[in-house]
């Protein structure tokens, strides 16, 4: 390699860009190599997508010899590079000249459910479709009637066995129900969530009252009901369905104008990491509205570690969450067990509601309803939901989900396990 | 370890070189070579880089033993003797798996095939060292004396695992000693950054659309469009990805002084099957060609035998691909219309002007659907994609998802089309015309580059996420 630095073959200007080019290649290499030396910087987690950056590998002789110790190395180094995230963000542009990408259909391949990490919970997709001229990500679902009827079996068995509660159930359709023609949600080929609504509703018994969030919401499909960029429904969404809850019960709702209301701006939701950050949904981000209870803000919990903290039943400081996190502004997040006690109400009555994410943004509408509202986020709850309504003498019971969860098989596992 | 990886390019290949330069004598040069050519492959598994070591043993002691001998005899059975024994390795890594299934479905046996870890690149290293055993019977080079610059040949980092296929006498003499003049190391900057986008940007991006598209779940609902538009995407994948890995490796090669020979030569302009297989992966073509198709006797034959010596080679050539039906047939396919056009159509080596569209789009119909054969591993999924491709499956012509990929990626799919040609050496050469304008030609390739590193590296980011494969289980 010497005598590329031979003054014989640096004459002329065909040597010179010679010259030039190696030099900037190796120096462009050697910059983002130190970049990738700077460790301090190297995150460990990835607010964008939701999940634990890869951890630098343990070393055991057994992922030695097999050579995961060392894929896993490639990985992390890649994984937690420092300037990963600008890095996705400048490439998803470049990737929006490669043609015109008014809408974007991504369905997982290789034909497995798509999943995402969302704070320890995987929540599956069946697929995201993004329509830019509404500026909206639709999560895409394809029902599975066989795991429709694991679903009712597991809701119908847990009636039997808290026989001395009223239990409720109501599952909430997907946004492309308010918004897509049938044409369009034929077209993709998505299921039409009405018909497994009532299909799950038609095969529940009669000790179980099925709440009918959809016609509330339906009546209100003009409204922000869902996030364009998060697939959650938003507080106000949510709200028609706790309408519901309460004709289903039959108390009267709090009006919605009663309710403090605080808006957190730049949202972007699981959709944005989802697509890889597409620019479109970048551009329009969502807003979060939130209804701050009359009663009582306050709620204590256990977290997923097992420590007690307290927290807001709507966290007014949400603005200052980052623009992955703001839906984090209800109840604390996704908590295995907690309570709220609303000490203005004074009859005892309780109610507990097992919950994945969509509870969120639902349950505190309860608070004014109850005095006590204990809420059970089924994915980390290890205990048993049997014992703790006879423990806590509750009233009522309300399985609360989306309708993907009534076609995947692990999270019905999991609701089976609380009430075994 | 992988090209594509940003380990590789930022801490394996910048630390490699960055040594190598420092490294004063042929010898230490070597050395840094060698030493980094086995860290890089123990990085997929260190237990597998001593059955490379073992091989190229086995190689070595074998052709030292034939170069000893004098009579003619004795050197062919070790010659045999050595080549089986690499064949033989090579069959129970890649291949028991394969047959035991065969053989437990065959007789309904209640058995589970083993599952054999495939070691990387021993398809790749194992055809080397045959090339070089024969050499050395042949006479056509000498036994390498050192065992350690033996394993250099068959581990160096460059072609290990991918390819191409480098014959030992093409890389005896600068084995031993190199020189990297200015205008090699540049050539080599251009090659290596030039395969790393083909490979991080254009074949990353088509696998995905050929993976959204032919998706094995949905593969019957699929539209007919949907489906030509995913087989297109991943026959542009296959090329781009593969010969990209080509690119690196001559790029490689280039900055330390080594000269590779070319492995591909714009396969999808070709104007006949014969032509396309002059094209594709020519290292492993002329392996076939010298050590199988000419000692059966090639084309000095009867035609029968003719066409048995080529069936043998395009059979064995499919299932050097994988240890699947669908490569053998892979392989059977391409033999069918080789045979044709020597036998039946005896298409002039050259095509005429009027000739030449037709002949060419012939020649891309009959690869579309090889690079079906070679997508689908189960052969239902062919079925189904091939039938779906006709309507045969209810399936529309067109649905949403075919629609928003192609009209989403149609300006990347150019481009992607255009990498396939030999458009960029034609501006390349017309630039060269005159002077002045061959300066631009040269101000643009010394900036290209830092241009295509950048948007490699950029693209290669996202890599470790990808929302729907991360979490799979």
């Amino acid at each position: 390699m010497k005598n590329i630095f031979n003054k014989e073959n640096t004459r002329g200007f065909e040597n010179k860009t010679h010259l030039i080019k190696i030099i900037s290649s190796t120096a462009v290499l050697c910059i983002f190599a130190v970049v990738g030396l700077l460790f301090f910087f190297r995150p460990d987690y990835s607010e964008n997508e939701k999940r634990n950056l890869t951890e630098f590998p343990k070393f055991t002789f057994e992922a030695f010899f097999s050579g995961e110790y060392f894929s896993q190395i490639s990985l992390w180094y890649s994984d937690t590079y420092p300037l990963r995230e600008p890095m996705i963000d400048a490439n998803s542009s470049i990737q929006s000249i490669y043609g015109n990408r008014e809408d974007q259909l991504i369905i997982p391949s290789g034909g497995g459910d798509a999943t995402v990490e969302n704070g320890g919970a995987v929540e599956q997709f069946g697929g995201i479709w993004i329509q830019n001229d509404t500026k909206t990500a639709y999560e895409i679902f394809y029902n599975r009637k066989s795991v429709n009827d694991r679903y009712i079996a597991a809701i119908n068995g847990a009636a039997d066995k808290l026989g001395g509660a009223h239990v409720y159930n109501m599952v909430v359709p997907l946004h492309y129900t308010y918004k897509l023609t049938s044409e369009q949600i034929s077209q993709v080929g998505a299921s039409d969530c009405v018909d497994v609504v009532d299909y799950i509703y038609s095969g529940l018994d009669d000790s179980v009252t099925a709440v009918d969030a959809h016609s509330q919401l339906m009546a209100h499909r003009d409204e922000y009901i869902y996030y364009r960029t998060d697939h959650h429904w938003t507080a106000r969404g949510a709200y028609y369905a706790y309408v519901a809850f309460c004709q289903a019960k039959g108390i009267t709702p709090t009006p919605l104008e009663e309710y403090e209301r605080v808006e957190f701006e730049g949202f972007l939701g699981t959709f944005y990491a989802q697509s890889n950050q597409n620019k479109t949904l970048k551009d329009n981000p969502d807003y979060v509205e939130a209804f701050v209870p009359k009663g009582t803000n306050l709620l204590s919990a256990v977290t997923q570690s097992g420590d007690e903290t307290e927290y807001a039943v709507v966290y007014k400081g949400a603005g200052k969450y980052s623009a992955a996190n703001k839906y984090l502004c209800f109840i604390g997040g996704d908590n295995p067990v907690s309570e709220i006690h609303n000490e203005k109400i004074n009859n005892g009555s309780s109610i507990v509601v097992i919950k994945e994410s969509y509870g969120n943004a639902f349950v505190p509408f309860l608070v004014d309803s109850y005095e006590y509202v204990y809420i059970i986020d089924y994915r980390y709850f290890d205990g048993s939901l049997v014992d703790f309504v006879s423990e806590n003498k509750i009233d009522d019971v309300l399985f609360l989900n989306y309708i993907s969860t009534t076609s995947t098989e692990s999270k019905i596992g999991q609701i089976e396990g609380i009430i075994e | 370890m992988v090209f594509s990886s940003m380990f590789f390019i930022l801490v394996f290949l910048v630390l490699c070189y960055g040594v190598y330069l420092l490294a004063k004598t042929m010898k230490q040069k070597n050395t840094v070579l060698l030493v980094s050519s086995l860290i890089f492959y123990a990085w997929g598994g260190p237990a597998l880089c001593l059955l490379l070591c073992l091989d190229t043993f086995i190689c070595y002691i074998g052709a030292r033993i034939i170069d000893t001998c004098r009579d003619r005899k004795s050197r062919l059975a070790y010659t045999w003797v050595t080549v089986l024994t690499c064949l033989a390795i090579l069959v129970l890594f890649k291949y028991t798996g394969f047959f035991a299934d065969n053989f437990i479905s065959l007789f309904g046996l209640d058995l589970t095939a083993p599952s054999i870890v495939l070691p990387i690149g021993i398809s790749f290293y194992t055809f080397q060292l045959i090339s070089y055993v024969i050499d050395v019977y042949r006479a056509e080079v000498k036994a390498q004396k050192k065992y350690w610059m033996l394993l250099l040949y068959a581990s160096l980092f460059h072609q290990c695992i991918a390819g191409p296929i480098v014959r030992y006498a093409d890389v005896e003499r600068e084995l031993e000693g190199r020189d990297a003049t200015l205008p090699d190391v540049s050539r080599g900057f251009t090659r290596f950054s030039v395969g790393l986008a083909k490979k991080a940007v254009l074949a990353n991006g088509c696998a995905a659309i050929a993976d959204t598209l032919l998706a094995g779940d949905t593969l019957g609902t699929q539209s007919s469009f949907g489906i030509i538009l995913g087989v297109f995407a991943y026959a542009l994948q296959l090329y781009l990805d593969f010969s990209a890995y080509s690119d690196m490796a001559i790029g490689m090669g280039l900055m330390v002084g080594f000269h590779y020979k070319e492995n591909f030569n714009y396969p999808y302009v070709a104007h006949s099957v014969t032509d396309f297989w002059r094209r594709w992966h020519m290292s492993l073509s002329s392996f076939f060609r010298d050590y199988v198709y000419i000692p059966l006797g090639g084309n000095r034959v009867s035609v029968p035998k003719h066409i048995l010596n080529l069936f043998i080679v395009w059979a064995l050539t499919g299932f050097w691909h994988g240890a699947s039906w669908n490569f053998l047939l892979w392989g059977i396919f391409y033999f069918v219309f080789l045979a044709l056009e020597k036998f039946v159509l005896r298409f002039k080596k050259q095509p005429t002007a009027l000739t030449r569209i037709p002949r060419t789009l012939y020649t891309l119909t009959v690869v579309f659907f090889g690079t079906m054969l070679f997508r689908f591993t189960r052969l239902s999924d062919f079925g189904r994609a091939f039938v779906g491709i006709f309507g045969g499956n209810g399936n529309t012509f067109m649905n949403m998802q075919a629609q928003s990929q192609f009209v989403g990626n149609i300006f990347f799919l150019i481009v992607c089309v255009l990498a396939c040609t030999p458009i960029v050496p034609a501006i390349s050469r017309l630039l060269e015309k005159n002077p002045l304008t061959k300066k631009v030609g040269l101000v643009i390739s010394a900036a290209a580059p830092v241009i295509l590193i950048v948007l490699s590296l950029l693209a290669l980011a996202g890599d470790s996420y990808n929302p729907f494969i991360y979490f799979q289980f």
